[in-house]
């Protein structure tokens, strides 16, 4: 099975729990949560793992949640947050950070191990930024949310999300092309 | 290319065979049964007694106290009666009690009820649907990295660590019960060989300070086996431009060109404030440019690091210096990594210093970074070697590079082989940091991990090291 990210689907979250289809709310989320461990650790290690503890809580819980409370993905996202968030304090891997071992029949091998080093880069160039910026990049780029459920997760007002993100991106391109890059003001 | 390409193309599908496996092992999970939703049926009651409460205590108070039990349930029905019929105060028997407001505090209950409100018959209102998210339990963990009361010591493991490695070692050690205490360099080995199994002195400590026979025990010491591991290395990396080339710096020019405090020239067991303003005053063979090196704030982590990695070395070139370490250690610790604190040294923001365009346009200037950011570099910059070596993972190795050090980890067998918590906590110690230290959010800036280092992960393992050799 082929999984693309897909954009959120308002119509999705305006039914009722009842009338969920959880198998497409499945296909549809699994990758974001994915990409967002994977932006948010910089690496690949452990990113299965949490993605899975991820919705293993919110499977069982889900005939309990209060659809007139929270988008789904929205309350999908605070699960992961507190899942990543108690992976950073508790739990540690043993294995060097290449370990991991990427199967997958869609890349090259080439393919594969550009975006494995693209992706330690970006961890090298983040890992000096406050851990709210970097959870920001994280929901944005590798979960595919947009800002007004970024701000949900994260207490901040939409506007101050889309102005913080816009200065992050914005510093990040100069440090990822150095300066041969133009810059375009949006 | 759209500005923010280089992020979005960085996004992968999960492996088929990982969705697939996941979504199998979901489906056979038992799903919690929905939480019955009474919230209307509990308001209503709710509503009914509230109501009831009021009425009854209102239409008391205007018809009076009760003065018997059977006035109590018949003072709501007069004042219903008084309402409907219209009957005022000047028809009411004369001899009837005069009608006064009752104040409503009368009529609340005199005792304090401790039962549950469910008990009573109220229920609470249903609870906040994101309780079903679980929470993060951060907090309770990160505490247990803090020292502990006098009776967390038969259970945690005390662990002394450096005081510039304590961000490594919270990292490392964060959710395990263990007593972390930091101090300087010169006193991590103090009480290594005291007291027995559940003493409070360390058994486990992490240093950059090699160990040798001055700290060895006694032969008879329970604790006099050591054994040694390797952590990782810090290390910074010297850039400059490409264009210009490299310098060739010697560890000790480099101590004479950022200390804060160096050898006087004429007198050299005196110390002055650093005098030199070009690379040839400090070392003729170096050319006549300004001393101009980038790098973090001196009184970050990182700066502190930076000060220690790039004058360590050159600062025990001094014989007069070295000798300053018998007799005053803190002393020397101080003169060998404090930095310069006028223009030759410019603190940069690591978060968004444009080292390529920074150096380009500076021919005499370098910048300090580090080997995890380097690489990204390297089109346009080049590694600065000092003494003749460059910044790799082969020269960390050897330890020939000389802005680097090694972290050790040091342990007795005797704790080793009596307490699972040891054998625990060093394995934590020994597996990569992450990134940032989860406590502070500091970046763990600098870190190599110990590529080939012996990494046990069994007690067997551990128990099977060899110690080391102090020569009894």
């Amino acid at each position: 099975m082929i999984v693309q990210n897909t954009v959120p689907d308002r119509s999705m979250d305006a039914l009722s729990t009842e009338e969920l289809d959880w198998d497409a709310l499945y296909a549809d989320l699994a990758p974001r949560v994915f990409n967002y461990f994977r932006y948010r650790l910089g690496r690949e290690t452990d990113v299965e793992d949490l993605t899975a503890r991820t919705f293993e809580k919110a499977w069982r819980a889900r005939a309990n949640y209060r659809r007139d409370l929270a988008g789904f993905s929205t309350w999908l996202f605070k699960i992961a947050q507190n899942v990543g968030a108690d992976y950073v304090n508790t739990w540690r891997s043993h294995l060097p950070l290449e370990a991991a071992a990427e199967v997958t029949t869609e890349d090259t091998p080439a393919r594969h191990a550009e975006l494995r080093s693209d992706l330690a880069r970006l961890a090298a160039l983040t890992a000096t930024l406050p851990a709210r910026e970097r959870e920001l990049i994280a929901l944005k780029y590798g979960a595919s949310l947009n800002n007004r459920l970024i701000a949900e997760l994260t207490g901040l007002s939409e506007s101050n999300v889309g102005t913080l993100l816009h200065r992050l991106v914005k510093t990040l391109r100069t440090q990822w092309y150095g300066s041969d890059v133009s810059v375009r003001d949006e | 290319m759209n500005d923010d390409d280089f992020l979005n193309r960085l996004r992968k599908a999960p492996p088929p065979e990982f969705l697939t496996g996941l979504k199998a092992r979901l489906d056979r999970q038992p799903r919690m049964p929905p939480e019955r939703r009474s919230g209307f049926g509990r308001g209503l009651i709710v509503g009914f007694l509230v109501a009831g409460v009021s009425f009854a205590a209102t239409s008391v108070s205007l018809t009076g106290l009760p003065t018997s039990p059977g006035r109590f349930f018949t003072a709501p029905v007069e004042f219903l009666t008084r309402v409907v019929t219209g009957r005022n105060d000047s028809e009411r028997d004369a001899s009837s009690v005069q009608i006064k407001a009752v104040p409503l505090g009368s009529w609340l209950p005199t005792h304090i009820n401790t039962q549950p409100a469910s008990a009573a018959g109220v229920d609470r209102m249903p609870a906040d649907a994101m309780s079903s998210a679980p929470q993060s339990t951060a907090g309770a963990d990160a505490r247990a990295v803090s020292p502990g009361p006098a009776a967390a010591y038969s259970t945690a493991i005390p662990v002394v660590a450096q005081r510039d490695l304590y961000p490594f070692a919270v990292a490392s050690l964060s959710g395990r019960s263990v007593r972390l205490r930091a101090k300087d360099s010169k006193d991590v080995f103090d009480g290594m060989c005291a007291g027995a199994a559940t003493s409070p002195d360390p058994n486990i400590i992490e240093t950059t300070r090699r160990i040798t026979a001055d700290q060895r025990c006694s032969r008879e010491n329970h604790r006099r086996e050591i054994v040694e591991l390797q952590v990782g290395y810090q290390a910074i990396v010297l850039a400059r431009s490409k264009l210009y080339g490299p310098l060739n710096l010697s560890a000790r020019d480099l101590y004479l060109a950022l200390a804060k405090r160096v050898p006087n020239p004429e007198q050299p067991d005196q110390l002055i404030d650093n005098p030199y303003t070009t690379w040839n005053q400090v070392d003729p063979a170096l050319p006549y440019d300004n001393i101009h090196v980038y790098g973090p704030a001196r009184n970050s982590p990182e700066g502190k690091l930076a000060g220690a990695l790039l004058l360590n070395a050159g600062c025990n070139t001094f014989p007069a210096l070295v000798a300053l370490r018998d007799r005053d250690p803190a002393m020397l610790e101080t003169t060998c990594q404090q930095l310069r604190t006028d223009k030759a040294y410019e603190e940069i923001s690591l978060n968004g210093f444009n080292y390529p365009d920074a150096l380009n346009i500076a021919p005499t200037a370098l910048a300090v970074t580090t080997l995890a950011i380097f690489p990204y570099l390297q089109d346009r910059l080049i590694a600065n070697p000092i003494d003749g070596v460059v910044a790799d993972t082969a020269t960390l190795a050897a330890q020939s590079y000389p802005a680097s050090r090694l972290i050790y980890l040091y342990a007795s067998k005797f704790d080793i082989e009596s307490s699972f918590g040891v054998v625990n906590a060093l394995m934590a110690m020994l597996s990569p940091p992450p990134a940032t230290d989860p406590r502070t959010g500091a970046s763990l800036w600098g870190f190599v991990e110990a590529a080939g280092a012996e990494r046990p992960t069994t007690r067997k393992a551990f128990e099977a090291l060899e110690t080391v050799q102090f020569g009894y």
